[in-house]
């Protein structure tokens, strides 16, 4: 009984499952293509209109009623659709794989000079050497309406220059600009390295600047006049700085909390650079210096969700204030949510970045913001103009005017609103039709007489994120089966291994343990609890008497 | 009737007001302890807009100004710590033996709860510093205790002097020679960091100087480190270096000579009691725990005469924390450097107050009670070096900034969304900084 059940469960998923996983996409037999009689917004801030759209050659080349139609352009009837600019993504790390964790860290002679490249500082690489078109990412942030991605790399200090691109597949045409911008954070180098916390981060970046002016200044007078000077030598990494120097290049630097956003500002004060603020969680304590720094800024969409009543710990003394702090707790998560809202009412341009928020998420969040009383039409704004207007790229992008790329949502109601949705994208005249979203069968955790029956099938390699206060530890998981039950090790940088213990898989819900040795005496033992959905997992881990931290973490890979 | 006729809505008022605000009280008829002027009971002091106005009797403020009376009270300058690591995110670039470039003043954390708890204590400023793990380490920002502000500049103290952290003995020894096998492995290797360090800057400012007066076209290699040890050669910067033995604390003396540096106040210093005359003598100050010792080989002889030995000497000496416990009974530890060495009430009151605001600079703002001098004060029910004396009221620029009437459970600034109620508070009972790096440093081989 039990297997047909499964066969049965197994007959209805799979279909689903392909088809969910792939994105038709039209064998092209015209370079033209008529969006007809779709309700159009033409950019954020106008009203729907009955018309049409024809792209040709990717570029808007007509848009109204009554259009002139070459005979063999490619009709989507467009009747029941809403037509809106695709929505661009202002910074992400869409197309770019996460590195590989083999990637063995070599040790360092003397950590106090670790070399450029080590302490995070490859400011003259670029992310278009590692663009993976075919990245799952560029195919889930089409799913969510963009067209277009500020990709910037992956890495701490400064990790190199960021490019638009179209978020098409194929690979050749998918710039707009290339090396547009220089990506920064305040991250300290990884291991144990110069600069290992922020505040040698600070001083590096004012000594690299401050180094890259001088090389400038010494490059423009060499070649003025080279009688009497030293030859410039050659310094990838001052060069590549260059054009932030020069104001003539925007630094996005990453900044999630209020003292980092703070931080970074005042920093800008010391190094005067064109500084984008990007991924903001926590900046309406910012204000006055958001606006002295007179550029829009990225918010990050990963916003706190509604608090779940906690369960009272009897043994939590009474005199904790547990009602006020709830209370504040409550307004926090309010204020988050109200970050968007707040840019708004005070004249602060923003837009959206999207290292933390999963795509699929995306939706989700902006829905929150306008639940909280933001209007559609400025979140609409701050995924079409604004990001336009701040990547340089309004003449091409933004709206749906004739000239643009041909970059078109098509959705089945009005955008932001319940059960809305997008079934159709285009990309630069490249149409992409997506699934009508089922509501998913929920997977049964129990049949009737209270047995478990589908448990999730955990084998792979797992890439987790704990967060503890003020940071976030990453570490490796990996699950293989072993007759009904499970065995699991923990893999540490160096590659060593941890077996994991009381491995215990219910339905969804995963809970295991491992011991690890600590610096000074002893060992302490974590224990976890997750939550598997697919190829993510949610949950906490707790450690020994120090808390419990929240986990969540992806499959990186599955068995073959 | 309560004295301090201050509601909780007023508290908020105040802990919430924007950081840099001023604020005007008056103060009636307590027993002001000046440390400059002798004590004066009965006495009024007028705090205008951040800054004391008058000291005197039966005076008036204006309409609208808060009035506190401190009958039977002790009203004394707010208490200054020359040496703590509360309210910053990072304490230790511990990767190389000379760090000069980096600052605290850079990661200046105004949500750390130490910095209310040493209000509590009547502590109005405390000199942040970079900590002991390279011979010159970072340098240091002094903070005045404006706690409720969600902005880390409101907590600067505005122009104070810059200031750096130097090292010797065993703790930059062990990071760099043991830990990454680099100099300083020896005593005589940290003094050589120094040399070298001071060597190459006066060269690197000479290369500059050149450049500048035309003589070199090519601007030498701009080098932050460089350029802030150069700034100590100049005198722009006041050394404050962790010490405990006395061979060592001539040694630096001699370096310090030879290379024309004069500002200089050591840290702990606890053999500062066998080179006492030296230190008077060269003009160096000393900040010294009252009676804490033996905790690593190099402090095993030590004396709770210290502080004593140091003062009778001529020794510019204080008292410091190092700790964001002991910050909250510096008085207690002012008082047990009198029990031990016969101090008389002025001395041992100066080692926390007047005397470490001269060894950070800061002394024609805050440590005693004068006109034109920083609203800082605390009110104490008992005198501040009675076993039985508990902080009042610590009032920073004119502003009350802790008041134990209104002593409010969850003086957080920062709330996370995400973090569970319960959790927080487990933080509160652990030490979890320092718990925390090390297991996860095992865990996870992250920083």
């Amino acid at each position: 009984m039990r297997k047909l059940c499964l066969s049965i469960f197994m007959l209805i998923c799979m279909p689903l499952y392909y088809l969910s996983a792939q994105e038709p996409e039209d064998i092209k037999l015209s370079n033209s293509i008529l969006i007809e009689n779709a309700m159009v917004v033409v950019k954020a801030g106008t009203a729907a209109k009955k018309s049409s759209i024809l792209i040709e050659d990717g570029v808007i080349t007509q848009i109204g009623t009554n259009l002139n139609v070459p005979g063999d352009a490619i009709v989507l009837k467009a009747d029941s659709l809403y037509a809106y600019p695709a929505f661009i993504d202002a910074c992400s790390h869409t197309a770019i794989p996460k590195k590989d964790k083999d990637e063995k860290q070599k040790e360092v002679k003397d950590p106090g000079n670790p070399g450029y490249a080590r302490a995070g500082i490859t400011p003259q690489k670029s992310v278009s050497h590692n663009l993976a078109l075919n990245d799952n990412s560029v195919k889930e942030m089409r799913k969510a309406g963009f067209a277009i991605s500020h990709a910037v790399p992956r890495g701490r200090m400064l990790p190199g220059k960021g490019s638009i691109i179209l978020l098409n597949d194929d690979d050749k045409a998918s710039y707009i600009l290339q090396d547009f911008s220089q990506y920064g954070s305040l991250l300290s180098a990884k291991g144990r390295v110069y600069p290992s916390t922020i505040i040698a981060v600070m001083s590096k970046y004012r000594d690299l600047i401050q180094q890259s002016k001088n090389a400038y200044k010494h490059e423009q007078d060499y070649l003025s006049n080279p009688i009497g000077l030293k030859r410039p030598g050659y310094a990838p990494e001052l060069q590549a700085l260059y054009p932030v120097v020069n104001q003539s290049q925007l630094l996005f630097m990453q900044a999630e909390k209020t003292l980092d956003i703070s931080r970074a500002l005042t920093l800008n004060k010391d190094i005067n650079t064109k500084m984008i603020i990007v991924e903001a969680k926590q900046a309406w304590p910012n204000l006055t210096a958001l606006k002295s720094n007179n550029a829009p800024i990225l918010l990050s969409l990963d916003l706190p969700e509604d608090v779940k009543e906690e369960k009272k710990d009897s043994t939590a003394e009474v005199s904790l204030d547990y009602e006020n702090m709830m209370s504040r707790k409550k307004q926090s998560i309010l204020d988050y949510q109200n970050q968007a809202k707040f840019m708004h009412d005070n004249n602060i341009a923003f837009s959206f970045s999207y290292f933390d928020t999963k795509p699929k998420d995306i939706h989700k969040n902006l829905n929150k913001i306008i639940e909280n009383g933001l209007d559609k039409q400025v979140i609409l704004e701050a995924l079409t103009l604004t990001p336009a207007k701040m990547l340089g790229i309004d003449q091409v992008a933004g709206s749906l005017e004739k000239g643009k790329l041909g970059n078109v949502i098509l959705s089945n109601k009005e955008l932001f609103t319940e059960d809305s949705q997008i079934e159709f994208l285009i990309v630069e005249g490249t149409k992409y039709a997506f699934e009508k979203k089922e509501k998913k069968k929920k997977k049964k955790k129990k049949s009737e007489d209270g047995e478990s029956t589908e448990a999730a099938n955990i084998a792979g390699q797992w890439s987790v994120i704990v967060e503890v206060p003020g940071d976030e530890q990453e570490a490796e998981f990996k699950f293989s089966k072993d007759g009904d039950d499970y065995t699991g090790v923990l893999i540490d940088d160096e590659g060593e291994e941890t077996p994991l213990e009381s491995i215990s898989l219910d339905g969804n819900n995963l809970s295991f343990s491992f011991t690890v040795p600590m610096d000074q005496a002893g060992e302490v033992t974590m224990d976890a609890e997750v939550e598997i959905d697919g190829d993510d997992m949610e949950g906490s881990l707790s450690v020994g008497t120090f808390g419990s931290f929240k986990m969540t973490g992806t499959r990186t890979g599955k068995p073959k | 009737m309560n004295k301090y006729i201050l509601s909780i809505a007023l508290l908020c008022m105040a802990f919430f007001m924007k950081a840099q605000d001023k604020g005007s009280v008056l103060i009636k008829n307590g027993t002001l302890i000046t440390i400059t002027d002798g004590i004066k009971e009965n006495t009024d002091i007028l705090i205008k807009d951040g800054k004391i106005k008058k000291i005197g009797k039966s005076l008036k403020a204006g309409s609208g100004t808060k009035e506190i009376d401190a009958q039977g009270q002790y009203v004394m300058p707010g208490i200054v710590d020359a040496h703590s690591h509360i309210g910053i995110s990072a304490v230790n670039e511990a990767t190389a033996p000379v760090t000069a470039e980096v600052w605290v003043g850079d990661a200046i954390n105004p949500f750390d709860v130490s910095l209310y708890r040493a209000l509590a204590g009547g502590v109005t400023v405390s000199h942040a510093m970079h900590g002991s793990a390279n011979a010159i380490g970072g340098q240091c920002e002094t903070l005045k205790h404006r706690y409720g502000t969600m902005d880390p500049e409101d907590m600067r103290m505005e122009d104070a002097p810059r200031t750096i952290k130097f090292a010797l003995g065993e703790n930059p020894m062990r990071v760099h020679g043991e830990g990454n096998n680099i100099s300083p492995s020896t005593r005589m290797g940290v003094e050589q960091v120094f040399r070298k360090a001071f060597s190459e800057a006066r060269e690197y400012r000479n290369q500059w100087n050149e450049y500048k007066a035309g003589k070199t076209k090519v601007a030498p290699t701009y080098n932050l480190r460089m350029e802030t040890v150069a700034d100590i050669l100049d005198g722009k910067i006041i050394i404050h270096c962790h010490s405990y033995r006395a061979d060592e604390i001539l040694m630096l003396m001699n370096v310090c000579e030879e290379f024309g540096v004069k500002k200089l106040v050591f840290q702990h210093v606890n053999e500062g009691f066998k080179v006492a005359p030296e230190l008077a003598a060269w003009g160096a100050g000393a900040s010294v725990f009252s009676d804490w010792w033996a905790y690593k080989f190099e402090v095993y002889y030590s004396t709770a005469y210290n502080a004593a030995i140091l003062t009778k000497n001529g020794v510019l000496t204080s008292i410091n924390s190092d700790s964001g416990e002991l910050i909250r009974h510096l008085y207690h530890e002012a008082a047990k450097s009198q029990k031990y060495g016969g101090l008389t009430d002025e001395e041992a009151l100066k080692l926390i107050t007047l005397n470490p605001a001269k060894q950070l600079g800061i002394d024609d703002r805050v440590g005693s009670l004068e006109e034109g001098k920083d609203g800082d004060v605390v009110i104490f029910n008992k005198h501040p070096l009675s076993i039985y004396a508990i902080p009042q009221l610590t009032i920073v620029d004119g502003i009350v900034r802790f008041d134990r009437a209104n002593d409010q459970k969850d003086m957080r600034v920062d709330i996370d969304p995400e973090a569970s109620i319960p959790s927080y508070m487990e933080w509160n009972a652990h030490d979890h900084d320092k718990c925390m790096q090390g297991v996860f440093e095992t865990l996870f081989h992250e920083h």
